[in-house]
């Protein structure tokens, strides 16, 4: 069977010391990817009666030249994970919100993602260290949530 | 053994297997005798004719190569420049508790939460492994870094 080339690319990058290294540090965790979707759990600092990681379901089609797209995921329940067992905090909370927005439950309210690129058509200037472009590899996604997750404004669920 | 091995042409580690066996020396690119190999975070550079094991070295530990010994880092903040040497397998971890400290910008918890470096120009902010070893400039020992706000998403 021929792998697609998006496909192929993500799994050069799984492959590749960046990602690697993330994991071995306990940084993230890669749980399964069956095409186009990748299941990720990433790990958040210690809070009371929190968990010590979040797991992240990422929409790969077209990578990297079209964005990824990602939500916080239930796996237990193979669902979107409910608003009351999100992560909260200033910069938390915002990246994902639990509003109406147009990326919903399913995305990041950041400009790596392509939702919530799509969404504003002006983040790819006004944002450049943080926008997506196929020049980055799904590492830079990671390495951005688990900063977020391990900031001292981040507060658990 | 897997090795993440960092050096002045990647931000990021590339993978090297290695027995634990074979000399320090066998880190180095082949045809370039004149480099150095550091372990992360430590100033003092490894033995290159000691074995891997008896270097310290384990499985999935960080190392430099390099040939720069001491890399001079330039923070730029406000109008303001901040200056310190560190050893080339130095993170960028280690470099921020010194530029947002007391020693430089001086900045608050809540403000440091708030920063971070970033190379000129470049496309992204550094990232808390990345060693100021990567960070060079072609033919000198020195790295210069903006400390900036870290963007907050509107719209």
């Amino acid at each position: 069977m021929v792998t697609a080339p998006d496909e192929r690319a993500l799994l050069d990058h799984l492959g590749g010391g960046r990602f690697l290294s993330g994991a071995a540090e306990g940084r993230w965790r890669l749980i399964s990817v069956e095409w186009p979707v990748a299941l990720i759990a990433v790990a958040a600092a210690q809070r009371p009666g929190s968990p010590g990681e979040f797991v992240l379901r990422f929409d790969l089609g077209g990578y990297p030249h079209t964005a990824p797209t990602g939500g916080l995921w239930d796996l237990s329940a193979n669902a979107s994970l409910p608003a009351e067992r999100r992560p909260k905090g200033e910069r938390t909370a915002q990246l994902f919100r639990t509003d109406a927005w147009h990326g919903g439950a399913t995305a990041m309210y950041a400009p790596w993602d392509r939702k919530g690129l799509q969404a504003h058509a002006d983040w790819a200037t006004r944002y450049p260290h943080e926008a997506w472009t196929p020049a980055r590899d799904l590492s830079f996604i990671l390495a951005n949530i688990h900063e977020v997750l391990n900031a001292d404004d981040y507060l658990g669920i | 053994m897997e090795l993440f091995v960092h050096t002045p042409e990647n931000e990021h580690p590339g993978i090297v297997e290695i027995e634990g066996t074979a000399l320090v020396r066998e880190l180095l690119i082949e045809g370039k005798p004149d480099g150095h190999v550091w372990l992360e975070e430590v100033d003092e550079e490894i033995n290159l004719d000691v074995t891997v094991e008896a270097a310290g070295i384990r499985h999935h530990h960080h190392v430099h190569r390099g040939r720069c010994h001491r890399v001079e880092v330039v923070v730029r903040y406000n109008g303001n420049r901040y200056e310190h040497a560190y050893g080339p397998a130095t993170t960028i971890k280690t470099v921020e508790n010194w530029a947002f400290g007391p020693k430089a910008a001086d900045l608050s918890p809540e403000q440091s939460a708030k920063h971070v470096l970033a190379v000129p120009g470049a496309d992204h902010f550094l990232e808390d492994g990345v060693h100021v070893g990567s960070l060079v400039t072609p033919g000198a020992c020195q790295a210069v870094l903006d400390l900036l706000p870290r963007s907050r998403f509107e719209g």
